[in-house]
């Protein structure tokens, strides 16, 4: 399935996602990238992961990404039998970012949702075991956020 | 206080749950890797690895410098294969600014991107042997591994963290015996193959100890996004330099070996077969590899136009993905890396229960990791 016939299927089902196209001088690769709203998140993935037309069974990653104003989750599927690929971005709430989680679809999602909880404070709702998971458990703030400010320590 | 519970041999079972810490400072876990376990007896009923240890915040110390700043720090996220890291760094930044390298240098890279999958497959043979019981395979491996240290030396200088692969190409041409060199230690280390067969793979303490210990469907390894050697030990056949191919890899003809069951024994002989095929792809390498330039025409200053990229390669661990989006300055806006091992080694919360205290070493060890890549 080609990037055009992949994105009319997906808004086909879902009228409010739309394709992501960025802004003039900006680049992107060949992905297919969509946006979607926060709320659309779950049913879209499970809809891609269990409709045999699509058929994504693979997470290759998760990410937050902070634009200063908000935050962004940014969801890079791929399907091993199909061979497509497709990217979903969501635009979060800078204060109280939340997003379903997606890791009851696909158990590799568990450890890129936590990551994405720890270095950015995304909140994945629904999420078994959101705990922070490369800093300690005492950390405070949030690392990968622009205006994160480390705190001095013994050996700074 | 609350006085301690008769235990009698009815009701011991339920009393005798204990936690153990394997971990941090563990030699089976291949650097600081903790897994809390709960035990009853010596089964696993509760596994849960908990990472971080080794956290140095290679993402957020990616903004704050150039994308040639970023290659020499990409030898440190997987530091046993560090060419493959190289790889993975350079190819978005060259995506972006539609960079076209020159045949000679996606040759070079690809001899080194395979020779560092060798040396990074016989840390796991030798390491592997330890985990199990087996001491000898260790010294194999290490002496057999020296060789291709010594050709990476003489092309980078470095026999560790090599900075070789530059945004355009690489670093220096190849040095007038390196091609005599890399074919007499083909024809050195294809024998020691079977060497390593009879040594260990067919050894029967460690068939034992592995065939059939920790084993992971296809239909669950893809869902906890398995890459690599563990991937298709389970018996799936998808392979990046194949599936969605990068560089030059397209010219190339190798096989993919597989697995049947999933085991510890299939992951392994996955990467010993994987040897072998590395052993093909270089041979073929030395044979074409065309005269010319190294390096691409590219500015001084590297400031990749504004845009964002997701680039994967297939590394020794599996799929090394880099997520990254430029905002047209010198430093990248976010460089997120999706390490193989962080995304292999979060199954073993799942994996793990119902097996005996001594196949966690197995299984562990079977997975590869390397913890720079899991906390980076």
């Amino acid at each position: 399935m080609d990037n055009l016939e992949l994105l009319s299927k997906i808004t086909g089902k879902f009228p409010e996602v739309k394709e992501f196209l960025p802004a003039a001088g900006v680049l992107k690769d060949e992905m297919l990238a969509v946006s979607a709203p926060a709320g659309v998140i779950l049913p879209l993935c499970t809809e891609l992961k269990n409709n045999k037309d699509f058929d994504f069974d693979y997470v290759m990653c998760i990410s937050g990404v902070d634009l200063k104003d908000k935050l962004q989750a940014v969801y890079h599927l791929y399907s091993l039998k199909r061979k497509h690929k497709l990217e979903i971005k969501t635009e979060l709430d800078a204060v109280k970012p939340e997003v379903d989680s997606v890791s009851s679809l696909w158990q590799g999602a568990d450890w890129h949702e936590r990551e994405a909880y720890d270095m950015f404070g995304i909140v994945f709702k629904g999420h078994p075991n959101l705990t922070r998971i490369l800093t300690a458990e005492d950390f405070e703030g949030y690392p990968l956020r622009k205006d994160y400010e480390g705190k001095p320590d013994n050996y700074d | 206080m609350k006085e301690n519970p008769i235990i009698t041999t009815d009701n011991c079972a339920e009393f005798e749950e204990m936690t153990l810490n394997m971990g941090p400072q563990h030699p089976s876990t291949h650097g600081v890797f903790h897994l809390l376990l709960k035990m009853n007896g010596e089964t696993i009923t509760y596994a849960r690895p908990d990472i971080g240890y080794l956290h140095r915040g290679m993402e957020k110390l990616a903004e704050k410098r150039t994308y040639q700043a970023n290659i020499a720090m990409s030898d440190r996220w997987d530091y046993i294969a560090a060419m493959s890291n190289n790889f993975a760094a350079v190819l978005g930044p060259e995506k972006l600014m539609k960079v076209q390298v020159p045949k000679r240098a996606e040759y070079i890279r690809v001899i080194m991107a395979e020779l560092n999958r060798i040396a990074s497959h016989l840390i796991f043979f030798g390491t592997y042997g330890i985990d199990i019981g087996a001491f000898t395979p260790f010294f194999y491996a290490f002496r057999d591994r020296e060789k291709i240290l010594d050709l990476f030396e003489s092309v980078s200088g470095a026999r560790l963290t090599f900075n070789y692969f530059r945004i355009g190409g690489v670093a220096q041409d190849l040095p007038a015996d390196f091609i005599a060199n890399t074919k007499e230690f083909i024809r050195f280390f294809r024998p020691k193959l079977k060497e390593y067969d009879t040594l260990l793979s067919q050894n029967v303490i460690f068939r034992d100890r592995t065939v059939g210990v920790g084993a992971v469907s296809a239909e669950e390894a893809v869902n906890w996004a398995w890459s690599g050697p563990n991937l298709r030990g389970s018996g799936v056949n998808f392979d990046i330099r194949k599936d969605d191919t990068y560089s030059v890899y397209s010219e190339f003809d190798f096989a993919v070996p597989t697995g049947a069951n999933g085991d510890c024994w299939d992951r392994y002989m996955v990467r010993m077969k994987e040897m072998y095929e590395s052993t093909v792809i270089i041979e073929q390498a030395l044979a074409k590899i065309p005269e010319g330039e190294i390096m691409a025409k590219v500015p001084r200053v590297i400031k990749p136009p504004a845009g964002e990229i997701y680039i994967r390669i297939e590394a020794p661990k599996g799929d090394l993905g880099v997520y990254l989006i430029s905002d047209g300055s010198v430093n990248p806006y976010r460089m997120k890396v999706r390490g193989p091992s962080f995304v292999n080694v979060a199954i073993l919360q799942k994996i793990l229960k119902g097996w005996k205290i001594a196949d966690v070493v197995a299984v562990l060890g079977s997975l590869d990791i390397v913890l720079g890549e899991v906390d980076r």
